[in-house]
C-alpha cells in the first residue's frame, strides 16, 4: 500500500504552519505545487510504524476559490483527494473556522478536526462541548495548542483511526428553493458519467451554483462537462431570481445559519467583550493617526534594514574576497592550476558572483525579520486596511503595499509576493510597478555616486531616489489603472484583521528562512551565472594582441558591446562606453554595477597586493572580524532611532572614486554631478535584474515580461535624459 | 441579468441602512448582501451573510466588525452593499 495522505488545511492564523510543523518536526521537504511558484510544504510522519505524509495547504476561508493562493488548496483536494484531512479550527473563532470545516465534510473526505488554540478560547472564558461537533460531522475532534505541541499525538492516532473509517458526506439543508434545483443539477450531472464519478456529484452541484471558477474549469475537459455547467448557470439564474438574492449568498446564508446553530449548542450563548486587541486597533487604524503611524513603522523598519545589515555586508564581502579567495587560489596552486584561465575564472568568476550573492542576504535577512515581525503580530493586516484608502486612489489596492515593501529588499520575493492578491488585474498592476520599488541592490551605486558628487548631501540624495522610486510606481500606477488596466470590478477591500499577540519566534524565523532561501535560490543561481558570462566576455579577445584570459578591457568581447550601447545613453550624460558597460551588467543583476566599474576602471587590483597570510591567521581574521560585525551591528541599533537618515559611511576606495569622478565630468562635458543623479535615476528605473525578469515571465507570462522589460528602459531613458538635459537647460551641474 | 439594488453608484435609499452608515459600538444584523460576485464570494467566505450580528468596533471606511471572535476590515464601497439592521444603537461619541 503506498503512503497515505493527509492534508492539512485551515484558516489563515488558525495555527495551521505550526500544527503541519509540530506534526512533521525536521523532516519537511520544500517544493512547488503543479504549475505554480507557491512553495508546497511537505513532510512525513510515523504513527505505530506506519508512515503518512502530510501537505500544508495555503490557508483558506472556504473551497470556493478566490485568490490564487487559495485556488491551490480547493484544487489539490479536488484533483488529489488526500487520504485524510485536518482541518485545524481557530477554537477562538469558531462561526469562521467552521465553514472551511463544514465544506470539507460536505464534499465527503475522511476529517480530523484540530480545535486549535484552545487556550485563547479559554482564556476568553469560552468553553467548548466538542461533542456536539463530532456527533454531527461524523469526525474525531482533538484539542490541539499546536505552538506548544499540545495535542500532537492524539491527532496522529485520530488520522490513522480516521484513516479505517468509511467517509462520510455531510448534508445540509439550504431550504427549499434551492434543494429543489440542487437536486435537478444533480440529475444532470448523474447522467454523466465521468462527471459524476470525479467527486460526490451533490458536492459539484454545490460548488458549481457557488461559482467556483476552478471546477468549471475542470468540468471544461470531462466529457459531458460543459454541458453540466451550462445547466449549472440557468440553475444559478433561476435561484437567484425564486430567492431574490445572488445565489453564493443563499448558499453562504444557509451554510453560516446551519453553523450558528452548531456554535450555539458547542458554547452556548458567548457575551462578546471587546478586547485590548480592539482598543490597540482603534488607535492603530484611527482615522488620522493610522497613516502617520504606518509611516513611522515603514521607516523603522527600513532603518533597521540599512543599519543592522551593514557590517555583516562589510564582513561577508570582506571574507569572500579576502581568505576564501585566498585558500581557493592555494588549493589551485595545490593541483598546479595557479595563475591560469581557471584560477582566473574560479576568482573573477564563481567568487565574485558568490560573494555578489551572499553579500545581499544580510539586507535581505533584516528586511524580512522587521516585515514577518510585523506580520505575525498581526500589524501587516491593519497596514492594508489604512493604506487601502490612498492607494485605491490610484488604483492600487492596499494589500499591494506588502509586495511593494518586499520590494525595498529585492524584487524576485517581491513579485512573488503578489499572489496573495485577488484579482488578475491587481497582481499584474503590482507585479508592473513593484520593480520601481528601489532594491538593496541599487544602494550601493547611489552611495559610490553620492560620496563623490553630493559628499556633503549624501543621505538626502539616497533618501531622494527611494522617494523617486515610489513616485514613479505611483505615477505608473495610476497611468495604467486609466489606460491598458482599467477596472471593470474594483476589487472591494475586505480582510480578516487577526489578533494582535506577541510574534512567535519559530513562525518568524519560518517566514523568514523561506524567503531569504527563496532569493538565494532563485536569484542566487541568475546572478552566478551572469557574473560568468560577464567573466567570460570579459576573457575573450576580439581586437589588439590579447589572448584569453589576458585581453584588455576595452578590446574584449564586453567592451565592444558595451560601445556599441553607448551612444544610447549620451543624451543623458553617461554616454562612455566604461559606463554603459557597467549599466549592461546591471541589466543582469543590479549589484555588479559597482563592481564592474571598479573592474572596467582597472582599479580593483589593489586588494590582492598584500600579504597572504597563513590559514589559522585567515580563520582568526574572519572570527574576529565576525564578532566586530555584531558589535557595530548592535551599536547601530540606538541610531535607528535617531535622526540622521541613511548616514552613510565613506568606504569604497578612493582610487575609484577619483576615476569615476573624472569620468563623469568628461562624458557629461563638465557636468558630473548633474550627469551622476541621471545615472543614479536610470539605475533606479531600468529592469532590476534578470532574476527579477525571470520571476515576473513566470508569474504573468512572456508578453507582459517585453512590456515590463521596454517599458522599464524607456521610462529610465526619459527620467535620465530630462534629468540631464532639464538641468542642463536650468544651468544646473 | 438580475436586477440590482443599492450598488455603490447609487446612493443607498434612506429606508435602507448600510454598514457604511452604521454607529460605533452598536450591534446590527445583516439583512442583505448584494453587489458584484467577486465581492459576494469574498463576504460569503468569510460569513458577513444575511442573518449574522456584527459588532461595529471601528465606524467608516474601512469599518472593523466583530463577528463572533473574528475581526473583519471593510472598505466603504463594500460596506455600502452590505444592509443592516440596527438591534442596540451604538455610542454617537
Amino acid at each position: 500500500m503506498s503512503t497515505p495522505v493527509v492534508a492539512v488545511a485551515g484558516c489563515p492564523n488558525s495555527g495551521k504552519t505550526s500544527l503541519f510543523n509540530q506534526l512533521t518536526g525536521a523532516r519537511q521537504k520544500v517544493g512547488n505545487w503543479p504549475g505554480q511558484t507557491v512553495e508546497k510544504y511537505t513532510g512525513k510522519f510515523t504513527v505505530a510504524g506506519s508512515q503518512f505524509e502530510a501537505v500544508d495547504l495555503p490557508g483558506t476561508y472556504g473551497l470556493v476559490a478566490i485568490s490564487e493562493e487559495e485556488a491551490i488548496a480547493a484544487t489539490f483536494l479536488a484533483e488529489e483527494k488526500p487520504d485524510v484531512v485536518i482541518s485545524v479550527v481557530d477554537a477562538s473563532n469558531l462561526t469562521g473556522s467552521l465553514h472551511l470545516v463544514a465544506q470539507i465534510a460536505e464534499a465527503g473526505f475522511r476529517q480530523v478536526v484540530a480545535l486549535n488554540l484552545i487556550d485563547v478560547a479559554e482564556r476568553r472564558g469560552i468553553e467548548i462541548d466538542d461533542s456536539v461537533l463530532s456527533d454531527r460531522l461524523g469526525v474525531e475532534v482533538v484539542r490541539t495548542v499546536a505552538r506548544r505541541g499540545q495535542g500532537i499525538d492524539e491527532l496522529k492516532a485520530a488520522v490513522v483511526r480516521a484513516l479505517d473509517r468509511k467517509p462520510m458526506q455531510l448534508v445540509v439543508d439550504y431550504g427549499a428553493v434551492v434543494e429543489r434545483h440542487l437536486g435537478g443539477l444533480v440529475e444532470r450531472i448523474i447522467d454523466r458519467p465521468e462527471v459524476a464519478a470525479a467527486q460526490s456529484p451533490r458536492w459539484t452541484a454545490l460548488q458549481l451554483l457557488a461559482g467556483d471558477r476552478g471546477l468549471r474549469r475542470r468540468l471544461g475537459s470531462m466529457q459531458g462537462g460543459s454541458e453540466v455547467v451550462d445547466a449549472a448557470d440557468a440553475f444559478r439564474d433561476d435561484i437567484s431570481k425564486e430567492a431574490s438574492s445572488e445565489c453564493e449568498m443563499e448558499l453562504a446564508e444557509h451554510r453560516f445559519n446551519w453553523i450558528a446553530g452548531l456554535v450555539d449548542e458547542m458554547t452556548g450563548a458567548v457575551v462578546q467583550q471587546t478586547t485590548w486587541s480592539d482598543r490597540v486597533d482603534r488607535v492603530l487604524t484611527n482615522h488620522y493617526f493610522g497613516i502617520p503611524i504606518f509611516l513611522v513603522v515603514m521607516w523603522v523598519t527600513l532603518r533597521v534594514t540599512a543599519d543592522v545589515s551593514a557590517p555583516f555586508l562589510d564582513w561577508i564581502d570582506a571574507t569572500v574576497s579576502g581568505p576564501v579567495s585566498r585558500w581557493f587560489v592555494g588549493l589551485l596552486d595545490l593541483v598546479g592550476l595557479s595563475g591560469g584561465w581557471v584560477e582566473s575564472m574560479v576568482v573573477d568568476g564563481v567568487l565574485a558572483g558568490v560573494g555578489g550573492v551572499l553579500v545581499f542576504v544580510p539586507v535581505l535577512f533584516s528586511l524580512y525579520l522587521c516585515l514577518a515581525i510585523l506580520e505575525d503580530s498581526g500589524y501587516m493586516a491593519r497596514a492594508a486596511a489604512v493604506m487601502d484608502r490612498a492607494m485605491r486612489a490610484v488604483g492600487i489596492p492596499g494589500k499591494a503595499f506588502l509586495p511593494m515593501m518586499v520590494g525595498f529588499g529585492c524584487t524576485v520575493p517581491a513579485i512573488y509576493a503578489t499572489r496573495t492578491l485577488d484579482s488578475s488585474r491587481d497582481r499584474l498592476l503590482t507585479g508592473l510597478i513593484t520593480p520601481f520599488m528601489s532594491c538593496g541592490a541599487r544602494l550601493p551605486v547611489y552611495v559610490l555616486l553620492a560620496a563623490i558628487f553630493f559628499a556633503d548631501a549624501k543621505g538626502t540624495i539616497v533618501f531622494g531616489m527611494y522617494v523617486l522610486g515610489i513616485l514613479v510606481a505611483v505615477l505608473v500606477g495610476l497611468l495604467l489603472s486609466r489606460t491598458a488596466l482599467r477596472e471593470e470590478e474594483p476589487t472591494p477591500f475586505v480582510m480578516v484583521m487577526p489578533e494582535f499577540r506577541l510574534p512567535n519566534v519559530r513562525t518568524v524565523w519560518m517566514l523568514v528562512w523561506q524567503r531569504t532561501m527563496a532569493f538565494v535560490k532563485g536569484a542566487g543561481t541568475t546572478i552566478l551565472l551572469a557574473s560568468m558570462a560577464v567573466w567570460l566576455l570579459l576573457a575573450i579577445p576580439v581586437g589588439g594582441g590579447g589572448t584569453f584570459t589576458d585581453t584588455d578591457v576595452e578590446e574584449s568581447a564586453f567592451g565592444v558591446v558595451a560601445k556599441g550601447f553607448a551612444p544610447v545613453l549620451d543624451p543623458a550624460g553617461f554616454g562612455d562606453w566604461e559606463q554603459s558597460g557597467a549599466l549592461l551588467t546591471g541589466f543582469v543583476a543590479k549589484e555588479v554595477v559597482v563592481s564592474t566599474m571598479a573592474q572596467l576602471y582597472a582599479v580593483a587590483g589593489e586588494q590582492g597586493a598584500q600579504g597572504a597570510p597563513g590559514f589559522v591567521a585567515d580563520v582568526e581574521e574572519i572570527g574576529s572580524s565576525f564578532v566586530a560585525a555584531t558589535v557595530d551591528t548592535l551599536k547601530a541599533i540606538p541610531g535607528v532611532f535617531g535622526l540622521d537618515f541613511f548616514d552613510l559611511e565613506d568606504e569604497e576606495d578612493t582610487a575609484l572614486q577619483a576615476v569615476v569622478r573624472d569620468s563623469f565630468e568628461e562624458s557629461s562635458g563638465g557636468r558630473g554631478s548633474l550627469a551622476a543623479i541621471a545615472f543614479m535615476v536610470f539605475v533606479l528605473l531600468y529592469t532590476p535584474c534578470m532574476a527579477a525578469v525571470g520571476a515576473f515571465r513566470h508569474e504573468f507570462g512572456t508578453k507582459w515580461m517585453w512590456v515590463s522589460v521596454i517599458g522599464q528602459f524607456l521610462i529610465a531613458w526619459i527620467g535620465a535624459v530630462i534629468v540631464f538635459q532639464g538641468g542642463k537647460f536650468l544651468g544646473l551641474g | 441579468m438580475l436586477p440590482r439594488r443599492a450598488t455603490s453608484k447609487e446612493p443607498p435609499a434612506d429606508d435602507r441602512l448600510t454598514l457604511a452608515e452604521a454607529e460605533r459600538h452598536s450591534r446590527v444584523r445583516v439583512t442583505r448582501v448584494s453587489g458584484r460576485p467577486r465581492l459576494i464570494q469574498r463576504l460569503a467566505a468569510l460569513g458577513v451573510v444575511p442573518g449574522v450580528s456584527l459588532t461595529v468596533v471601528r465606524p467608516g471606511g474601512p469599518a472593523m466588525v466583530a463577528m463572533g471572535g473574528a475581526r473583519i476590515a471593510i472598505g466603504k464601497s463594500a460596506a455600502r452593499s452590505v444592509e443592516i439592521e440596527v438591534d442596540e444603537p451604538g455610542a454617537s461619541s
